[in-house]
């Protein structure tokens, strides 16, 4: 399946990103409806001077200076509720487990949070916005649609992974079997060395929906190097 | 009777957001690699067959949480903070040191904290958090990074406390 570009209407970009959908198509007037609670602590605007957090010593200056930033940090952040007679997939891997996501897609937290760290980190609009619940066309989609539709906005913006550090959050099953399997995937989808990505796993000490194993949460921090 | 959805315990939940600056002085990786100079050069950075270990700068993230319990002291950055309740923990359950060490792990790729202090380990048992972070820069971090303590800058740390005790109950 071909993932289609978005139009870049009534949202301003620091650099241009080409489309192959007709110039008609907007997003949703309506606010997307999100099932999960998204957070986006890293946000950068065309129109505004932002202030990197980080000093370069010989960092440009320019009109559009975020689009110059030698670096870029981004945050990701997904929780789904497990419910039983669905797949367990974490990282693109199939999970032995008695309950998984049910979700507009295949309900991948990990891949689902990179994407939206990496659209962070690139100021653009998150995965719920893109990739819209409301469109038949991603119902059921596999995550590494979304994974490989922001890969090819990060290069197209000049910019590669430098490292992605993850934490899951849930009560079972036990990740350790898994972990080999899930970094090997996501450096593959996301076309870097497996050392790059590192993966955590963490319970909720049995505290609320996540302890209690009723839902599944995954944080996402990545850094992205200017080529 | 409706059965509240939402029934909050007393937990204490930290997230940090750790971005570390390192300054590899001497680095010991394959022969054919080229050594990153001292300063930041990034158009002129080095492929080589590990890139990551090059890297001017990582980027890592940790997440703890512990149980609030009567009893118990609640010890916060090392910082033993006045309050009716503490964390139950097999070290002393600082949230705040414990999730600064996964940070700092993830960012160099290393496994957690419960993999290098595990549980099971009766010598981490009631261990101050402090130990972890002496333990694991002088004995895990620097031979792994072959960094010089000196040259090592912690950039940005973005930290979120959360005391779900606070959060009034959902009567929906």
């Amino acid at each position: 399946m071909a993932a289609s570009s978005f139009t870049t209407s009534s949202i301003l970009f620091p650099f241009t990103t080409s489309s192959k959908s007709p110039p008609s198509q907007l997003f949703p007037s309506f606010p997307c409806k999100h099932h999960t609670l998204r957070l986006r602590p890293v946000s950068v605007s065309a129109a505004s001077t932002p202030t990197p957090s980080i000093q370069a010593d010989k960092s440009p200056v320019s009109a559009t200076p975020s689009k110059l930033l030698p670096f870029r940090i981004g945050h990701g952040f997904d929780l789904h509720r497990l419910e039983p007679g669905y797949p367990l997939i974490i990282g693109g891997i199939n999970i032995p487990h008695d309950r998984g996501c049910e979700a507009h897609s295949d309900g991948d937290v990990l891949l689902h949070c990179v994407v939206d760290a990496i659209l962070g980190a690139l100021g653009l609009p998150d995965i719920g916005q893109i990739f819209p619940d409301s469109d038949p066309k991603w119902k059921g989609c596999a995550s590494s649609v979304f994974i490989h539709e922001s890969v090819r906005l990060m290069h197209e913006a000049g910019y590669e992974i430098g490292n992605l550090d993850a934490t899951l959050i849930l009560q079972r099953p036990k990740l350790s079997p898994h972990k080999d399997a899930i970094k090997a995937n996501l450096s593959a989808l996301l076309g870097v060395d497996s050392s790059v990505v590192n993966i955590k796993a963490k319970t909720h000490e049995k505290v609320d929906s996540l302890g209690e194993n009723r839902s599944i949460a995954a944080h996402t921090v990545v850094l992205l190097m200017k080529k | 009777m409706k059965v509240p959805y939402f029934k909050p315990k007393p937990t204490s939940q930290t997230q940090i957001l750790l971005s570390l600056r390192l300054r590899p002085v001497s680095i010991s990786v394959s022969a054919a690699s080229t050594p990153t100079p001292s300063s930041i050069q990034v158009d002129k950075s080095p492929v080589s067959a590990t890139p990551s270990k090059l890297l001017p700068f990582r980027i890592g993230h940790g997440f703890d949480l512990h149980r609030l319990e009567p009893g118990y002291p609640l010890i916060i950055g090392g910082i033993n903070v006045p309050h009716n309740r503490g964390c139950e923990a097999h070290s002393d359950g600082d949230v705040l040191l414990h999730c600064v060490v996964d940070a700092i792990l993830g960012a160099l790729g290393l496994p957690d904290i419960g993999q290098i202090f595990p549980d099971s380990d009766p010598k981490w048992k009631g261990c101050a958090s402090s130990v972890f972070i002496h333990e694991f820069v002088s004995n895990i971090c620097l031979p792994f990074s072959s960094l010089s303590i000196s040259h090592t800058t912690f950039g940005y740390f973005y930290c979120t406390i959360v005391d779900f005790n606070s959060i009034p109950v959902f009567n929906g």
